[in-house]
């Protein structure tokens, strides 16, 4: 196997920089960090490392721009609606750029990233539909003829965001479309792996000539940075994606500033698909596979934990190791390429361990994979890797692994006995469910506490249906009305018209 | 995708050639038979519009019966990119259609450029992604929104509730001549935005811009069919477009009159109809209103687009201690700033009267109040060189513009409560002011009246306003102020104003059904 490095296309701005008050700028320490191509593990570009001082001049910026500038102030609605709209024909005209770089720097198969720059489009131009549309509510007094009541929604003010590696460009666009369409700014981080999609977006946004300078800011580098925007005062609120134990990291942050902050934060999953007796067993074990190897499993509703019924087990699971084996990998530039390598060596080395675990301590069956890819090949990949009949409270089977290892657990008999085990879960992000009886349905979806649930499909996403979890899949809902709502807050006025 | 080839949008109204829009081609009226139209400005005829009959209406309708199915269940965002297309080409094509639309209507060049087609993109931008509360996109079956409202216990059972927008199919939109293509647009975008096909068939008064706007939707993709025009009278062509069989649903706006026969034949038929019709509307201004401000907001309340506004406020109502200081403001603020002539001429405030027949119609009730004994004064400022000559009715002759339809800015006072004068519709720039004592006496004169489309109030008492506002009987209120908008409020009128809202989520609301959808699962 040869997997072959694509160059990174001219670039029209410079890719070192961040972008913040809309001019690029260098960090003010001159720091630089190495941004990868992780299909052969080659460094691609180098970009600068924001200081604290740089958070601090973007998060101003975003401060001044809400509190004073147009944006808010001026605009109207249809004004901002507008504006995103021109910025969705900037990215649907440059797109051919945007998914090559994103494939380059992400690993992604193009065929993968083709589909995402279809959703980043949609998503601007969904979200530019709610912009002008924001409506309170005006309550007659029910009991007092004298007051009246109505609500004004206003936009939350400055969002800081810190972004996860695993979509960079998509999971910006779920952040920044509904959080600029409400009225607020923004100061946004990408994750460190991957800033290239941002800064690229950062310039068509300038491009525009619709945003004022300070509404769109974008910072660049890890934790440091990332904690320096959570610790600022004047952040209003905090969007991130990322594990359990960060997001609980930032989440305490947000309440020891000077004031409180609002977050919503997407956190981990180990999310469960249920095969029931009666569905196509071949259309389901297709659906399982791209499922949880999808992004090369790093996908936070990757389905990671299979139940499937005993009266079907074992005529399913050798098609699930058919489906896997049938995967193919290599460049993933080449349109033939259907998953790609993990994001950097920390992750490719965390993968390998969990498969270490699966099979010394947790004792389960490797049904197909279990290796890297190719001893020898440069970057970081993982053949698909399933182990069978494995104990529902395994490591394998309840810890997140973020990387194409799927656990099929022991034989279920009752949909009862699967629902009660998954309310006990941890997380509760997604879930996924192949059966043809209506009532299998109703009882799965209502029994079920998680954010998505999947019947006889999976990873299906719109701009217009929420997205979030239960418990330390976290909170807040991104996608949808509730994530626009998200980023307003509301204010009651209550009148005594007779004075 | 922008398209190489440039729109032919011609310089002159003259150039225009008016054809039928049936099924994505231009094309004669099956009769051959055209009317002429002519360009208010200076009275010459100025191009010819079909004569269109029955025969054209049936082609028209089977056109939009027929793209329905596949328009229908287009997805939402696709329907989106193409009103987002057309909305980009009235905005390039914004400063040729400004001229065009002043040469057909009379109103001036900048105010159509300015106010009419900003607003006219404005509504396909807005409904291309129908993204309000209770209409949000799901993919069903006809691609229509749903709304799931309840999931509840039933015995044994779970029963699933779900609402269903679904389009309705033809629509026919009937629009007037006072926007013309505004009109059209207000009513085309939301009506295709949520799937459904339409017949237009605007007045025969002023066909330019609508003609204009087939060759911007052809030029945007929007498949044939689904927007069809067929240009002619009300008569022939109006009426057996309501009448036909396919059409679902009717939206008209227009005179009152026409509006109940348009809601005659269609109730009768059991097809849904939405009529947006005149007013005689009021204003009343207390005694510590902020003046200057009311009396600026009250000139263009009477005279912004020749009068020919549904909202204007022709009936104005001023506080009998502030009335003869406001009269005089009035009248010389009106004198100094108010120019009439040319509407190609960037000082001129109006233009002509769209037609010599609505021109006589004005005529009719400025001698009507001449002879009751009112007051009538023409505020035309003498030295003002483009106006050759007053006549005793209040036409002026327009220097270089001898033949065409233009009326004074009149201001009647002296006139009783019950006058024809204010109590029917003029639509021209004619306005009564009269003064009021009490607070019950205004709401008790303003409300005096058929209609009740929009109504103004201007005090700095807070409480007052919020007593008055809530009292006055129209669709529209408005608080020291005067048409201004805000495009997610329901607008529409009571009584013979009319019987329908549209706009934001009431133009939806209006152009889909809702089906309430029930599933009983067992558990």
């Amino acid at each position: 196997m040869t997997i072959t490095a694509t160059a990174l296309p001219q670039l029209p701005f410079d890719r070192s920089l961040a972008y913040i008050n809309g001019r690029w700028v260098g960090g003010s320490t001159g720091q630089t960090r190495d941004v990868e191509n992780p299909a052969v593990g080659a460094v691609i570009a180098a970009v600068c490392e924001s200081s604290a001082g740089d958070v601090d001049a973007a998060v101003q910026a975003a401060h001044v721009a809400f509190h004073e500038g147009p944006w808010v102030n001026e605009y109207s609605g249809a004004q901002r609606r507008d504006a995103l709209l021109a910025l969705a024909t900037e990215i649907e005209q440059h797109r051919k750029e945007l998914e090559l770089i994103e494939s380059i720097n992400t690993g992604k198969p193009i065929v993968d990233v083709r589909v995402e720059l279809d959703d980043t489009v949609d998503l601007f131009r969904h979200f530019a539909g709610y912009a002008d549309k924001v409506e309170g509510r005006h309550i007659a007094a029910q009991t007092n003829a004298r007051l009246e009541g109505y609500t004004v929604k206003v936009p939350v003010g400055v969002v800081g965001f810190i972004n996860a590696f695993n979509y960079p460009l998509c999971l910006l666009a779920w952040k920044v479309a509904p959080a600029l369409a409400a009225g607020c700014t923004v100061v946004f981080k990408p994750g460190p792996q991957t800033p290239l999609t941002t800064q690229y977006f950062a310039h068509l946004l300038h491009e525009t000539e619709k945003f004022p300078k300070g509404v769109f800011n974008v910072v660049l580098g890890g934790a440091d940075v990332g904690q320096a925007l959570v610790d600022h005062d004047l952040i209003d609120k905090i969007g991130f994606t990322g594990s359990v134990a960060t997001g609980k990291h930032v989440i305490r942050s947000t309440a020891s500033t000077a004031s409180v902050r609002a977050t919503s934060v997407e956190l981990g999953g180990k999310s469960p698909g249920v095969v029931m007796p009666d569905v196509d067993l071949d259309r389901a074990a297709q659906l399982v596979v791209s499922g949880c190897m999808s992004n090369a499993g790093m996908n936070c509703n990757a389905l990671t934990r299979l139940w499937v019924h005993r009266s079907v087990y074992d005529a399913f699971v050798p098609r699930l190791k058919a489906a896997a084996e049938a995967l193919v990998m290599g460049t993933p530039q080449d349109e033939r390429t259907q998953m790609g390598p993990l994001i950097d060596r920390r992750q490719y080395e965390r993968v390998l361990e969990y498969i270490r675990i699966g099979r010394e301590e947790d004792r389960a069956h490797v049904l197909t994979g279990g290796q890297p890819l190719e001893q020898g090949i440069p970057g970081y990949w993982v053949q698909p890797t399933i182990f069978s009949n494995v104990a529902p409270t395994a490591r394998i089977a309840t810890e997140e692994i973020f990387g194409p290892v799927l656990s099929v657990l022991e034989p279920f008999d009752s949909l009862e006995e699967v629902i009660r085990a998954e309310r006990k879960s941890e997380f509760g992000l997604a879930a996924g469910i192949f059966t043809r009886s209506h009532s299998d349905i109703a009882r799965f979806t209502r029994g079920m506490r998680c954010g998505t649930i999947w019947v006889n499909n999976y990873n299906a996403l719109y701009s217009y249906l929420p997205f979030g979890g239960f418990r330390n899949s976290g909170f807040g809902r991104e996608l949808g009305y509730e994530s626009f709502d998200g980023y307003l807050a509301t204010k009651a006025i209550i009148d005594d018209v007779s004075f | 995708m922008n398209k190489s080839s440039a729109l032919n949008i011609p310089s002159d109204v003259s150039e225009i050639k008016v054809q039928n829009f049936i099924n994505g081609q231009w094309c004669p009226p099956t009769t051959n038979k055209y009317m002429s139209s002519w360009n208010p400005a200076t009275g010459q005829k100025s191009y010819a519009i079909p004569d269109s009959s029955s025969a054209d209406v049936d082609n028209a309708v089977r056109a939009a019966k027929s793209a329905f199915p596949v328009w229908s269940s287009t997805l939402p965002e696709e329907r989106a990119a193409i009103l987002n297309r057309i909305a980009d080409l009235i905005d390039q094509y914004g400063d040729k259609l400004a001229v065009i639309e002043s040469q057909d209507q009379g109103k001036t060049v900048f105010s159509a450029r300015t106010a009419d087609m900003p607003l006219c993109s404005g509504y396909f931008r807005q409904f291309a992604r129908c993204a309000v509360e209770g209409f949000e996109e799901t993919k069903s079956q006809m691609n229509a929104p749903c709304t799931p409202v309840a999931v509840t216990q039933v015995e044994n059972s779970v029963l699933q509730s779900t609402t269903q927008h679904v389009p309705s199919g033809v629509a026919a939109l009937i629009t007037p001549w006072n926007f013309p293509m505004l009109m059209v647009c207000e009513k085309l975008a939301p009506c295709i935005a949520v799937g459904n096909t339409c017949v237009v068939k605007p007045t025969e008064i002023t066909s330019a811009t609508p003609y204009l706007l087939t060759l911007i939707l052809q030029a945007a993709g929007l498949p044939n069919g689904v927007a069809n025009f067929v240009f002619g009278t009300g008569v022939n062509a109006g009426e057996p477009l309501v009448k036909h069989k396919d059409v679902r649903l009717v939206s008209f706006t227009g005179g009152c009159v026409t509006g109940a026969k348009i809601g005659s034949m269609a109730g009768g038929l059991l097809k849904r109809v939405s009529l947006e019709l005149g007013g005689k509307n009021p204003s009343v201004v207390f005694n510590d209103c902020n003046l200057e401000h009311a009396v600026a907001t009250h000139i263009r309340a009477a005279f912004q687009n020749q009068g020919e506004i549904c909202l204007c406020a022709s009936r104005q109502y001023v506080q009998r201690d502030i009335y003869d200081k406001f009269v005089k403001m009035f009248r010389e603020m009106t004198t100094k700033e108010v120019r009439v002539g040319n509407p190609g001429d960037s000082k001129t405030y109006y233009g002509p009267m769209v037609s010599q027949q609505h021109m006589e119609k004005v005529l009719t009730y400025i001698r009507l109040a001449q002879q009751e004994g009112a007051k009538v004064e023409f505020l035309v400022n003498p030295s003002d060189p483009a106006v050759k000559n007053v006549a005793n009715d209040g036409r002026l002759t327009i220097s270089g513009m001898e033949g065409g339809y233009y009326i004074a800015p009149t201001l009647i006072t002296g006139i009783k409560q019950n006058s024809r004068v204010m109590q029917e519709e003029i639509f021209g720039p004619v306005v009564c002011i009269l003064p009021f004592d009490t607070e019950e006496d205004a709401v008790m004169l303003a409300n005096d009246t058929q209609y009740g489309l929009g109504s103004s109030v201007f005090t700095q008492d807070k409480a007052r306003l919020d007593r008055v506002t809530k009292q006055l009987n129209s669709g529209s209120v408005w608080g020291n102020s005067w048409m201004n908008w805000d495009d997610n409020m329901p607008f529409g009128g009571l009584g013979c104003s009319g019987t329908s809202r549209e706009h934001g989520p009431w133009s939806l609301e209006f152009y889909t059904e809702t089906k309430a959808i029930y599933s009983l699962v067992s558990r």
